[in-house]
This record gives structure tokens, C-alpha cells and sequence, in this order.
């Protein structure tokens, strides 16, 4: 059998249970055979509940461990590990679970809890991009603000939620009491970023969360303003758009304008 | 290539503890997939400690011995890590990790046959060509063998660096495992690999099966894996040498009085008459 053959095969009987690499093994009719050949079929199920597991702590623990397993192994039936890094394997979870015919609506709320958990794997290694602060903007003459522009650092994320998850999460890291069950509730939006190496995140209003959209659109300070006026008023709109983009940029998710890749 | 000395494999448990501690070890040696991230915790920790330590990357993903293309964006982003650590040399497996297009996440045995050799010599090559550097190429643990090798597992290594030009990085425990499992003379696997190819020695646990062993890294080296490091520091002299441990990860301290035992090792060696 060539190489290529020999591989195809191996990896049939890791990924698929196949036989067929037996008759190129050494030792094959053994009594320890199947153990041997174990460590490669099983250990590569076990490696990647492993990885899901860290990414997926509060799901693992909403599920429990024997049901988190069960649940992994289906998903690792149906996706295989396509990127050089394990950390990425889960990217999928989220869907998987909500399109689960055996979970129905406990499905949507675990797989939204899942995505949540996977935005903050997202924001907890997004590019280290310099955050743009209050003293970059005081060069700025007056005339020049209505055409200001500004963006988001990567690691700024917006979640939106239909279910009590996040108040889940918090519950299970201990920073809130444990609401009665993971459910259905009013739909919630949160912002999540990173400042320095810590995450944080926090509810948004609709307006930060109308403004959030503009400044990801390219909006300028000036349509900022504009949007202000439909909610407080042209007297108070850029006093309002200024205190929130105050507050932005005291919480660091605004970017300088240049963005240097890490590994570049 | 200039020895390090003696170092520990860089992992997340003890970042803080390394650097207010700021033990007394030649080198570290970082995952290289953990930090092939656009930014965040893993780097921020990475050149912090870079600032006091050398740091060597071991991959787990070239997957050198995978009939599938090469992974170009792979090997550009570890030519970016690399030089962005001044990493004193890049190690991967021999092995390959998976094909059409998947990853095993694990280091599959290759046979050693010259197709295998055929196969591989161009690829490093490739890869050293694009990194402008050699790469240490890791001989693996393995639990089965292939009917269809031509030849030893060391008589392999031997060839393979001699053609490609590539550089070995010796896991003793893996010598040992592979002795075990597959039934050879580790001491003739020490003496049969070219001395002058082998810049690094590793030194792991294993846990013993009923009748093989798994080189899972969760525990202290054995003594039997001791007793060939002997062999290998005798034949090899003083290459850098570390400590891997990926599971059940013990406070720091217990890794340096390991890694002071190695130590301990090739001094005694060395004052014998």
C-alpha cells in the first residue's frame, strides 16, 4: 500500500471506525492489538472533548460531564478538526446544538449559551490593537469633529441574547445568584472586549447599541449626532454622543487608527 | 548549535510563577500552536518571559509526513512567531497529522520506508528553504507498527537528516516507549543515530498500559527513561535538554528539582573517571 493509501486508511479507522489498516499493521492477530490501535481511535475523541471542554466550561457544567461527553462525541461525528490549531475545533458547537432535534428549545438556550462562551474565546485572543484615548482626540481642532470617524478594536463584540445565558454564565463563575433554570427571556444585547489581557463585558441600551452599529458602519461623529438628536433632542445630542464616546474610550474600544498584525 | 542548557516546556500554569520567581533555567520551550493567535493573554505572557529566556518552539502541526500539501499560511504565520521571539531554533514532529484536509491533533507513525524518505526529504527542505534555518525533527511514541518499513526506526532518522539536512531532537522517552512497544534495544536506538544531527533531548512521563506504554507527559520521568538519558548524555554530550510535562502539570518548584535531577545526571557523568 503507498503512502497516501496508507494514511487514507489510518485515518478512516481513527475518524470513521473503518477496518482496512489492520492488514498493514504489524502484529495485528496480537491480544493487545486493539488497545494499541485504541490509543490512536480513542485518544483522538478524548483530545478533542478535552479541548471543547476548555472552551466550553459553563456548558460542560450546565450539561454535566457525562452529558457534555455524549453531546461532544455526536458533534465530533459530525465535524472533524480542519484548522492547525485544537483551540479552533469548536467553532461549530453553537449551531450544532441549536439545530439538535433531540434538545428542542433547551437546544437554543444551550447553543446560545455556547456561543457566548465561544465569543469569549474569540475576544481573549483578538489582535492586540492599541486602544485610541482620550488625549489622541484633544489635538483635534472643533471644525474637524463632525467628519471624525472611528472604529472598533477587533476584540469588540456585540452579543445579542433571547435567553438568560450570560446571567448563567455569570452564575456558574460565581459573580450572580443562579437563575432557576437556563430559559427563554427578553432579548438583551451585550458588549464584550478585552482591555489589556482582561475580558469584560456589559449590558447595552438600544441607543449605545444603534451608535455601536453606526461607528462599525464608518458613520462619522457628525451622523453619530444626528442619530442622538431622534432620541434626546438636537440641544443634547452631541453632548450625549460625546459622553458615550467619552465613555468608549475610557473603556478601550476604540482603536487607533493603524492596526499592526501580531504574528506579522 | 549552541547549547541552552537545561529548560521546562512553557505552560500557561506558571507564567506568573516564572516570572516573579525568575528560576534559574536555560531556556523555555513554547507550544507553537498556542501562540500562533492574533494577540491576548498567550502572547502578552510569551514576551514577557521572552524578555528574561530564550524560547525555542516545538510544533505539533507541520505535519511533515502528510501526503497533503504543505500548509503555507501555517508556515507563514510560524515565520512570524519565530522571528517576532528570536526563537533560537523551530522543532515539529516526525510524523504526519492527518489528510485531505484533517487534522488528527495527533502524531501518526510514519513507515520507514524509502517512499517515506522519498517523500519527506523535499518537504523539509522546502520548509527550511522558506524559514531560512534548519529544523529539529522529533522521533515519536508509537503504539503500532507498519508491516511495510524497510528499515529501524533510528536507521530512519539517520538517512533522513543526512539527506535533508535537517537537525533531530531526541526524545528519551520516546526512545524508551517505542523500545518497549515495539521491541528493540533503546541503547542501540542511542547509538545508532548520528551525533553530530541531535541539538535537543526531551525528557518525559509515560503510563504504562497492560502490556505497552502511552507517552502521555503527566507524570515524573521513569527511571528506566533516566537510565537511558545516561546513554544519551554519554553519546551526545551536553545538547539542551528539557522537561515536557502536558498533563497533570505540578507547581514549578517540582518541575526545577526534575529538571535539577537531569542536572544532577550529567554532572556525576562528567566527574567519572
Amino acid at each position: 500500500m503507498r503512502l497516501r493509501e496508507l494514511q487514507q486508511s489510518f485515518q478512516n479507522r481513527v475518524l470513521r471506525h473503518r477496518r482496512g489498516i489492520e492488514s498493514q499493521l504489524n502484529d495485528a492477530q496480537g491480544e493487545d492489538f486493539e488497545p494499541r490501535l485504541d490509543a490512536y481511535v480513542g485518544g483522538y475523541r478524548t483530545r478533542l472533548i478535552e479541548a471543547l471542554a476548555a472552551t466550553y466550561p459553563v456548558l460542560k457544567f450546565t450539561l454535566g460531564a457525562d452529558e457534555f461527553e455524549q453531546e461532544m462525541r455526536l458533534y465530533i461525528n459530525s465535524s472533524h478538526s480542519r484548522h492547525f490549531s485544537i483551540r479552533y475545533y469548536g467553532a461549530d458547537v453553537a449551531q450544532w446544538m441549536s439545530s439538535s432535534v433531540t434538545l428542542g428549545w433547551e437546544g437554543t438556550a444551550l447553543a446560545e449559551l455556547a456561543r457566548w462562551e465561544w465569543t469569549l474565546a474569540d475576544v481573549f485572543d483578538a489582535p492586540d490593537d492599541d486602544p485610541l484615548t482620550v488625549e489622541d482626540l484633544s489635538e483635534v481642532v472643533p471644525e474637524r469633529w463632525p467628519t471624525l470617524s472611528f472604529s472598533l478594536r477587533a476584540c469588540v463584540h456585540r452579543f445579542d441574547s433571547r435567553t438568560n445565558a450570560v446571567e448563567w454564565w455569570r452564575a456558574a463563575n460565581g459573580l450572580c445568584e443562579k437563575p432557576g433554570a437556563l430559559n427563554k427571556t427578553s432579548p438583551s444585547r451585550w458588549l464584550i472586549w478585552r482591555r489589556g489581557i482582561t475580558t469584560l463585558f456589559r449590558s447595552l441600551d438600544s441607543i449605545e447599541t444603534e451608535l455601536l452599529a453606526e461607528v462599525r458602519r464608518g458613520a462619522t461623529f457628525g451622523a453619530m449626532c444626528e442619530r442622538m438628536t431622534r432620541s434626546v433632542g438636537e440641544d443634547q445630542s452631541a453632548l450625549r454622543a460625546a459622553s458615550i464616546l467619552r465613555g468608549w474610550l475610557a473603556e478601550e474600544i476604540i482603536r487607533e487608527p493603524s492596526l499592526p498584525s501580531a504574528n506579522e | 548549535m549552541k547549547t541552552l542548557g537545561f529548560g521546562l516546556g512553557l505552560r500557561p500554569d506558571h507564567y506568573d510563577a516564572i516570572l516573579s520567581e525568575q528560576p534559574s533555567v536555560g531556556f523555555f520551550e513554547a507550544l507553537t500552536e498556542n501562540y500562533l493567535v492574533p494577540g491576548g493573554k498567550a502572547l502578552h505572557y510569551l514576551e514577557r518571559i521572552r524578555a528574561n529566556y530564550p524560547i525555542v518552539l516545538h510544533g505539533v502541526s507541520l505535519s511533515i509526513g502528510s501526503t497533503e500539501p504543505l500548509n503555507h499560511e501555517y508556515l507563514r504565520l510560524l515565520k512570524g512567531l519565530s522571528r517576532r521571539i528570536q526563537a533560537p531554533w523551530i522543532s515539529d514532529h516526525l510524523c504526519w497529522t492527518g489528510t485531505e484536509g484533517v487534522n488528527l491533533h495527533d502524531l501518526m507513525p510514519m513507515p520507514y520506508t524509502e517512499e517515506a524518505l522519498t517523500h519527506l526529504v523535499p518537504r523539509i527542505e522546502e520548509i527550511q528553504e522558506f524559514l531560512g534555518q534548519r529544523i529539529l525533527l522529533e522521533n515519536v511514541s508509537s503504539y503500532v507498527g507498519y508491516r511495510s518499513s524497510e528499515m529501524s526506526e533510528w536507521e530512519f532518522l539517520s538517512e533522513l537528516s543526512r539527506r535533508s539536512d535537517c537537525l533531530l531532537l531526541l526524545d528519551v522517552n520516546n526512545v524508551y516507549v517505542n523500545s518497549v512497544n515495539h521491541q528493540f534495544d533503546p541503547d542501540a536506538f542511542i547509538r545508532g543515530v548520528p551525533r553530530q544531527r541531535v541539538a535537543q533531548i526531551h525528557l518525559a512521563g509515560h503510563e504504562r498500559q497492560d502490556t505497552f506504554i502511552i507517552d502521555t507527559h503527566d507524570a515524573p520521568i521513569a527511571d528506566a527513561v533516566w537510565q537511558l538519558y545516561q546513554s544519551a548524555y554519554k553519546r551526545f554530550g551536553p545538547v539542551s535538554t528539557m522537561i515536557e510535562r502536558d498533563a497533570n502539570i505540578p507547581p514549578l518548584q517540582e518541575l526545577l528539582e526534575e529538571l535539577a535531577l537531569a542536572q544532577t545526571t550529567t554532572m556525576a557523568i562528567e566527574a567519572a573517571p
